[in-house]
């Protein structure tokens, strides 16, 4: 069959394949783009676009699919392939060309996809990636022969090198001409079902055939119903005959495809050396160990946490240091008045609290791109697999909760490649437990400052406690929310590749990294930066008026003890003034008004400013107490936000700050929902208000209770 | 008013201007607006 060449200037073309065989990696390159790869399946759970100039000069506009195994689809983002395909998304263009991308180390499994994708009536193209791997274990694969025997044009592209990206546009741009379908043999008894179903269906022979075929094994796609309405009776028979001489439509259908797949890899694929264990075989006799691996997992978990403070630590100093001179440099050329005190109390305390944990953020994601790349968290997932199931979550769960370590927002997205709703919906309702890196400037402030003697390994535990709070909380919660939820559906096996060690690029690796610094600080500069501006006014007016102000200092200084000396009479009397200016400001009537609240938490109104702040972006908090204990202050700025925290006492002298109070707050922090974006993602990824305000009270009444217990005890520790 | 009080009337205009374009701009597109976000088209 020849397609007519598209006569307008785009062109539209699709990239297909197996989840982890370069599809993304491949519209990067194309594109110029950079969507988020990494070496583990399911990455890509939407479709992507993107614009690339073919050989011949006409725009192609590329669409990069969730990585799916057949066009039936098992799960939502293999649904999103197969829709887009077969041209059934309203919001999509059919695509005019198919690129089947085919992983060479796993040529055989790959082909069963493109057996489809040549199906499809319209022209194909075979991007062969991997073949680097493929021929590190003595594979070499014949391109012509493949080419010849799969009736389309086949392309090497290396994903290191790019090599091959030229020879693919110039492919591409001629592409016109659709496959005629592959031929493989049906059981006779099957091909005779085939042939007297088409008969109840419309259009030419071999889209007759084409659709018996897909209704016979189960496709329930839905360019289908028509046919399906029309085959009707005679679709139930045919399948009852076939069953009635033990043959399952579906599986036979499959091992047809195999025939005709292995006959391909026979003709095309020659091993120079007998296949041996490979590297990355015996590394997984250890990474995967059912003791081993826990144990390996663990240290590796352990390690990333202590370079946080061992490695972040002074570069985080430095950085703290630098808005100190800032703060002081500018302050010191602007005369006293709002603009001086929004600048260096609201910009340079507010904004420069939280712009310090930039280097806490890089490592982060620095080590979570290396862990990505080399393919270990393929592994991790494999290893969480029981520990997931026995909470009655899957082990697909897995890359999703991890991804929310980051966000939650993508982590959310990731359950699309959860077939089972209530394993996506109990992962949904679990993935904000995880510590996500806005929460990580507020565990970083409290441990900075209350635990300040504990030494980098007592620092990198209470981190890690934080951390696995917000684990177990999640498996307690999906215990129950599974069990609620009841045992609908069926309990769907974990199949999950295991991708083939790779020794992380560099590139790759500092993109990771740029992108996720980059992304904190342009969050930092934009959000942060304008809900903290607002803050600082809400602290800042309404002024206490210069008469209340006398009042407040000279009672202040009637209530000091005779002993006290010059030096204490003039602090205490400026911590009165400075707590009435702030309890007059509307940031303290705010507080003031939650307090009753929070305070069986052991949070004061100063924090529950900082608390109702936080629902805008979790690290507002930080940057509030910048600027609360920035505009409270009284005469000279040089006191950091921690000296502030821990001089800080309530009216009856004892500290605002302590021990208890500040592990009271990690625990909220862990535990509540606060993010607003988060509750928009679920809105929309469960397609209702119900889940999101359930998850959002539910997470907040957990958090409170947490808190609550939390400070009772560790006031019996710290009292 | 003083020049400090015009400065700082203008930078909170500015702040709350760009917290409301961008909530409706998140609104009309859909989009959850986070930085780390796939959800949004590349280009």
């Amino acid at each position: 069959m020849i397609l007519a060449a598209p006569a307008l200037d785009t062109v539209t073309i699709a990239l297909a394949g197996n989840p982890n065989c370069g599809k993304t990696t491949l519209f990067n390159a194309l594109t110029g783009l950079r969507q988020k790869v990494a070496n583990y399946p399911g990455v890509t759970v939407e479709r992507k676009t993107g614009r690339c100039r073919l050989a011949d000069g006409r725009t192609a506009e590329i669409i990069d699919l969730p990585g799916t195994y057949s066009l039936i689809a098992t799960s939502p983002d293999e649904q999103v392939a197969m829709e887009v395909l077969r041209g059934l998304r309203i919001d999509t263009a059919l695509p005019q060309v198919v690129v089947a991308v085919v992983d060479a180390s796993n040529l055989a499994r790959n082909l069963y996809l493109t057996s489809h994708l040549l199906g499809l009536g319209r022209p194909v193209v075979v991007v062969l990636t991997m073949d680097d791997i493929a021929q590190g274990r003595g594979e070499l694969i014949d391109p012509q022969m493949l080419s010849l025997r799969l009736g389309v044009p086949v392309v090497r592209y290396s994903g290191r090198t790019g090599e091959g990206l030229d020879g693919l546009r110039a492919v591409l741009a001629e592409a016109a001409i659709a496959p005629t379908p592959p031929l493989w043999s049906l059981a006779p008894a099957m091909a005779a079902e085939v042939d007297g179903l088409a008969a109840f269906v419309a259009g030419d022979a071999e889209r007759r055939r084409n659709i018996a075929l897909r209704l016979l094994t189960g496709d329930q796609a839905s360019d289908l119903d028509g046919a399906r309405q029309e085959a009707g009776e005679q679709l139930v028979l045919s399948r009852e005959r076939l069953r009635g001489q033990g043959i399952e439509p579906m599986e036979a259908e499959i091992e047809a495809r195999y025939v005709w797949i292995d006959s391909i890899v026979a003709a095309c694929l020659t091993r120079g050396r007998p296949p041996t264990t490979s590297l990355s075989e015996r590394v997984d006799a250890i990474l995967v160990h059912k003791f081993w691996g826990l144990v390996l997992f663990a240290v590796i978990m352990g390690a990333l946490f202590i370079s946080l403070f061992v490695v972040a630590d002074p570069i985080m100093g430095w950085i703290g240091d630098g808005f100190d001179w800032l703060g002081a440099a500018i302050g010191g050329t602007l005369a006293e008045g709002p603009l001086r005190s929004l600048i260096t109390d609201g910009l340079i305390k507010g904004v420069g609290g939280v712009m310090v944990f930039v280097p806490q953020i890089a490592l982060l994601f620095g080590f979570l791109a290396l862990l990505e790349d080399s393919g270990y968290l393929a592994r991790a997932a494999f290893l969480m697999d029981k520990l997931l199931a026995s909470v009655g979550l899957h082990g697909r769960s897995f890359i999703p909760l991890l991804s929310s370590f980051a966000c939650a927002i993508p982590g959310i997205m990731a359950t699309r490649t959860i077939a089972s709703p209530r394993e996506r919906l109990a992962t949904i309702l679990v993935a904000p437990f995880m510590s996500c890196a806005a929460r990580l400037p507020v565990y970083g402030l409290l441990i900075a400052t209350f635990f300040v003697n504990w030494g980098p390994l007592g620092k990198a535990g209470i981190l890690l406690s934080c951390y696995l709070l917000g684990i177990a909380a999640a498996a307690a919660v999906a215990f129950i929310a599974t069990r609620l939820l009841g045992r609908h559906g069926q309990v769907t096996p974990f199949i999950l590749e295991m991708p083939t060690y790779q020794v992380p690029q560099l590139g790759s690796f500092v993109r990771a990294v740029w992108f996720n610094t980059w992304a904190f600080l342009r969050r930092a500069g934009t959000i942060i930066v304008s809900i903290t501006v607002l803050l600082w006014a809400l602290a800042y007016y309404p002024q206490l008026p210069a008469e209340r102000v006398e009042e407040v200092r000279a009672a202040a200084l009637v209530a000091q003890p005779a002993a006290a000396t010059e030096d204490e009479r003039s602090l205490a009397v400026d911590q009165a003034e400075s707590s009435a200016r702030l309890a007059h400001s509307a940031a303290g009537v705010i507080g003031k008004t939650i307090e009753p609240v929070i305070a069986p938490l052991g949070f004061d109104w100063k924090m529950g400013v900082g608390l109702v702040g936080a629902f805008a972006a979790r690290e507002v908090f930080v940057s509030t107490l910048g600027v609360v204990y920035g505009v409270g202050e009284v005469g000279d700025d040089d006191t950091s936000l921690q000296q502030a925290m821990v001089a800080d006492r309530r009216s009856d002298g004892r500290p605002v700050w302590t021990t208890a109070v500040a592990i009271s707050l990690l625990v909220w922090f862990v535990l509540a929902m606060q993010c607003m974006s988060t509750v928009a993602i679920v809105r929309r990824e469960t397609g209702g208000w119900t889940w999101p305000i359930a998850q959002l009270v539910g997470m907040n009444v957990i958090a409170w209770i947490g808190s609550f217990a939390a400070y009772r005890i560790a006031l019996l520790v710290w009292p | 008013m003083t020049g400090q009080t015009i400065a700082v009337v203008v930078i909170l205009l500015v702040a709350a201007g760009y917290l409301a374009i961008r909530t409706l701009r998140k609104r009309r597109k859909g989009a959850c607006g986070c930085e780390h976000c796939p959800a949004q088209d590349s280009k």
